[in-house]
């Protein structure tokens, strides 16, 4: 059977400032209880786009990882997340270079 | 004595994409393969106005569905009942109005994509085997029907809610991982994340893997016997999300399932045992024609009015709308067409027949019903066509 070309996905359907859809935020929800509830302090976030709700999931992943998985002594309390809301430039400038400074 | 096929099988691979459904995918298909069920003559749903939409081969790959057709219960009750007591599939352009009050924008719930948009899709389709009856497990949303797929119940949710801790029914990952067999729950990457982690991150590293772990594993010939793929959930990191999930680009969910298919085929050692099944987790609010049946057996949960929201409490004692399904092998009849009803929980029901014949844990009975679908295999000789997608 011959070659079957697929479609091709135009770069104009990348779209990481789409509001997220339910599925995702709930997604984000259901992860961020289930970080609380693993002992980990984490000041709930409110994400709006598909690159926020990446950005905190990533984070929120690692951390419940971290807090279920790794030996008591390198398990952490609290989790820096950046800020991925909106409406909020101040904040996240302050908490980028708090970030840097720790680096 | 079992199917050659299935003799010859060593690993089965599930990829699970989002909210579409068979008329909506295979509307068009109905030309190339006669036995592709889609509506009848005169099937129609009622506008705002009163006046009767039909389908439409007018569906694009992005841009239509915007916002999201609602899909939680009580609107899916809508979608199927119309308003009325019977199931009639008759309210989906109604319950999508409801969303953006246009009445042009409404009919969009109707269309349905040409064959030649979804080349991935509709050739796989025609090439194996199509599922003309296989419907998601709840007239809901995604996680109830996801759970599903993993559990063989939803261990009576109806909505989105994601925990199933100490329940004494085992995820197919927990049954296979106590047998000593190999499974893997293969996600996109940490930013889309799968859903089950919070469920199963206990047994990490044994069950969750990435899709380029997939893809690896493929390479190598190193899958496990059950995998599960989940696609991209979103657009991130430049990467374009791949699970159909209205409103992200159609296209790219078709190079994405190619990609799975491509790579267990690719392999030589690898295709001539291995069955792929592609299926969606449920309608997404999008009108199919048939009527969701009662599914074969009952999980003994029920949803409260309150949780439904239709004011009524839920039995379980019926199925979601009907979705794509295809189960890929080289020993496959080329083109069957199956008639007979499937659902979510026939997923871990073939599973667990499969690698775990005469299971004595703890499952549902309705699981214990399903239909599975291995016995499809049934081909005397290993077939040595099948597409490739470039």
């Amino acid at each position: 059977m011959a070659d079957i070309k697929m479609p091709k996905t135009p770069r104009s359907a990348y779209n990481p400032k789409r509001p997220a859809n339910m599925l995702l935020i709930n997604q984000v929800r259901e992860l961020e209880k289930a970080v609380k509830q693993a002992g980990r302090g984490v000041k709930s976030k409110k994400p709006r786009t598909e690159e926020q709700v990446a950005t905190y999931m990533r984070h929120l992943n690692r951390a419940l990882h971290q807090q279920v998985l790794l030996p008591q002594t390198m398990k952490r309390r609290s989790l820096d997340v950046p800020d991925v809301e909106p409406g909020r430039k101040k904040k996240a400038s302050r908490s980028k270079s708090k970030r840097s400074r720790r680096s | 004595m079992p199917p050659t096929g299935l003799d010859n099988l060593r690993h089965l691979v599930v990829l699970m994409m989002e909210n579409r459904t068979f008329d909506h995918m295979f509307g068009g298909l109905k030309a190339a393969h006669p036995g592709i069920d889609i509506w009848p003559a005169g099937y129609t749903n009622p506008d705002f106005n009163g006046k009767e939409i039909p389908p439409q081969p007018k569906a694009e790959y992005q841009g239509q569905l915007d916002p999201d057709p609602n899909h939680d219960f009580a609107p899916v009750n809508e979608q199927i009942f119309g308003g009325g007591t019977t199931p009639d599939m008759r309210g989906f352009i109604s319950s999508f109005f409801k969303q953006r009050k246009n009445v042009k924008s409404s009919h969009r719930i109707m269309y349905y994509f040409k064959p030649e948009q979804l080349p991935v899709l509709s050739n796989l389709a025609l090439e194996y085997v199509t599922f003309n009856r296989w419907f998601a497990s709840i007239p809901g949303p995604t996680l109830c029907n996801r759970a599903f797929a993993h559990y063989g119940t939803s261990f009576g949710h109806v909505g989105m809610e994601m925990k199933y801790f100490g329940h004494p029914i085992k995820s197919i990952y927990e049954r296979l991982n106590a047998a000593g067999r190999t499974t893997k729950l293969y996600y996109f990457d940490r930013a889309s994340s799968t859903l089950e982690l919070i469920n199963l991150l206990q047994d990490q590293p044994q069950i969750f893997a990435t899709y380029e772990q997939f893809l690896a594993d493929c390479h190598a010939g190193t899958l496990p016997d059950y995998s599960f793929v989940e696609p991209n959930y979103s657009d991130h990191d430049g990467l374009i999300a791949s699970d159909q999930h209205p409103d992200h680009h159609v296209a790219e969910g078709e190079r994405f399932i190619a990609s799975i298919y491509m790579a267990i085929k690719s392999n030589p050692k690898l295709w001539p045992n291995t069955a792929l099944l592609v299926t969606y987790d449920e309608h997404g609010g999008i009108f199919d024609h048939v009527p969701p049946p009662a599914p074969a057996g009952v999980d003994g949960f029920e949803a409260p009015p309150e949780k439904t929201g239709t004011g009524k409490s839920f039995k379980f004692d019926r199925l979601g709308v009907r979705v794509p399904a295809i189960l890929i092998s080289p020993w496959v009849k080329k083109g069957l067409v199956v008639n007979e009803v499937f659902e979510h929980a026939s997923i871990p029901g073939t599973a667990t027949e499969w690698l775990l014949p005469g299971f004595a844990g703890q499952r549902t009975d309705r699981e214990a019903r399903a239909r599975t679908f291995l016995n499809l295999l049934s081909e005397p000789v290993m077939r040595t066509d099948g597409p490739n997608f470039v």
